[in-house]
């Protein structure tokens, strides 16, 4: 028996009629979990009575047929190992943290460490060699090694200047390189360098 | 009754939601889960979007390295994650199809196996040649037909993936198959004859 229109179903308000039967076959194909659930039982009831929908149905079903020879492939063994090996959330967080960490140790913890020892260095250094700036950062030697190259005969011609002041030689200095650095002076020595004028500075080695 | 005459009931399956949760506290074999469940059906539809397995693969990946970095802020019970993916896999491929368009002047890309419509005789034939129809369709029907034929969506689902009405994407739907009607008349008419 043909028919064109089947009863609406109870639990399914909208009737089924050819025209809505072909074009739900011509948009959903014959794979029945690809038709809506609603519109499946007055369809089936439908293709079973009417041989226009079951023509509609064999059309339909070849291009079905045609569509399943089209197969994709399988992702790769590569894709799935790379996908597998993400690293997840909480492991980017720890590492995130462990990165903070050494970042923080490099930037807050060794410069602060860098400063304190560059710190106490200066601070050794100024109470071991409290005229260190005084000499333009180069260390003059004892005063008694120098005391001693007053008048030296190694010196002929040069007119040695050298007097202590508080312990140091006050116009000349013997530096740890063996360069010995004096001013000459026309004035009295009166153990004041300061106002000295015409000095000139000359270095001369000892080695 | 004989407790080992059937085998026993296969573990219940978890819900995405859960395994999404789990990985998001670093459980690596929850993480290894969804990508074995998801990953196939995600290449897949982008093997058919795309006809090329290179750039399939790349979609896949870069739709999972999307999840993952969402991972942490998956809100349960908001979108299902086979959407979701879906989602994001096809927008991934539409915007690679309109680069390729930028490219190719608008031509269908083609097929590396692509068969000649003067031998369609065999499986591979027909096969080939189905797979240039579906290449050649515009780029919202492809995903429609992908998406409800061959990933097995519903219209309301294949309509969240492509934010459009249901009644939007039966259109879709039954244009694309008109289409490739008409372009695999041959082949169709070959079948009616064998079958």
């Amino acid at each position: 028996m043909d028919t064109d229109l089947i009863p609406p179903d109870p639990t399914n308000p909208r009737p089924m009629s050819l025209k809505r039967f072909r074009r739900l076959v011509e948009t959903y194909g014959t794979e029945a979990e690809h038709w809506p659930e609603a519109e499946r039982p007055a369809a089936w009831s439908l293709l079973a009575l009417s041989a226009a929908a079951k023509e509609a149905w064999r059309d339909a079903a070849k291009l079905d047929e045609a569509l399943r020879t089209v197969t994709p492939p399988a992702p790769s063994g590569a894709l799935v190992a790379r996908l597998y090996d993400l690293s997840l959330p909480s492991d980017e967080v720890k590492r995130k943290n462990s990165k903070y960490a050494r970042w923080l140790a490099s930037r807050w913890l060794a410069w602060p460490v860098a400063v304190a020892a560059t710190a106490m260095l200066f601070f050794a250094l100024g109470w071991s060699a409290p005229d260190l700036w005084k000499s333009g950062g180069r260390l003059p030697i004892e005063p008694p090694t120098l005391a001693a190259l007053n008048g030296d005969a190694g010196f002929e011609g040069a007119v040695l200047n050298v007097s202590l002041v508080d312990g140091m030689l006050d116009n000349t200095n013997l530096y740890g390189d063996g360069t010995l650095e004096f001013a000459e002076s026309d004035a009295e020595d009166d153990g004041d360098t300061a106002s000295q004028e015409g000095d000139f500075l000359a270095a001369l080695p000892l080695y | 009754m004989d407790a080992h005459s059937s085998p026993p009931d296969p573990a219940p399956r978890i819900p995405d939601d859960a395994l999404v949760a789990r990985a998001a506290v670093g459980d690596h074999a929850a993480w290894g889960e969804l990508v074995e469940r998801h990953l196939s059906p995600i290449m897949a539809c982008a093997w058919y979007m795309l006809s090329d397995r290179t750039e399939a693969e790349d979609v896949a990946q870069d739709t999972f390295i999307r999840l993952h970095g969402k991972i942490a802020t998956w809100r349960p019970g908001g979108a299902e994650l086979k959407t979701w993916l879906h989602r994001v896999a096809v927008n991934l491929c539409i915007d690679r199809q309109r680069a390729r368009r930028r490219f190719t002047d608008d031509e269908p890309p083609e097929l590396a196996d692509g068969a000649d419509e003067d031998s369609l005789g065999s499986a591979l034939d027909r096969r080939r040649t189905t797979q240039r129809a579906l290449a050649s369709l515009p780029e919202r029907q492809r995903a429609a037909i992908t998406l409800v034929y061959y990933q097995g969506l519903s219209n309301r689902e294949a309509a969240m993936v492509l934010g459009l009405s249901v009644d939007a994407v039966e259109s879709l739907l039954a244009r694309a198959r008109r289409s490739l009607r008409r372009q695999l008349e041959p082949i169709l008419t070959d079948m009616l004859g064998t079958s």
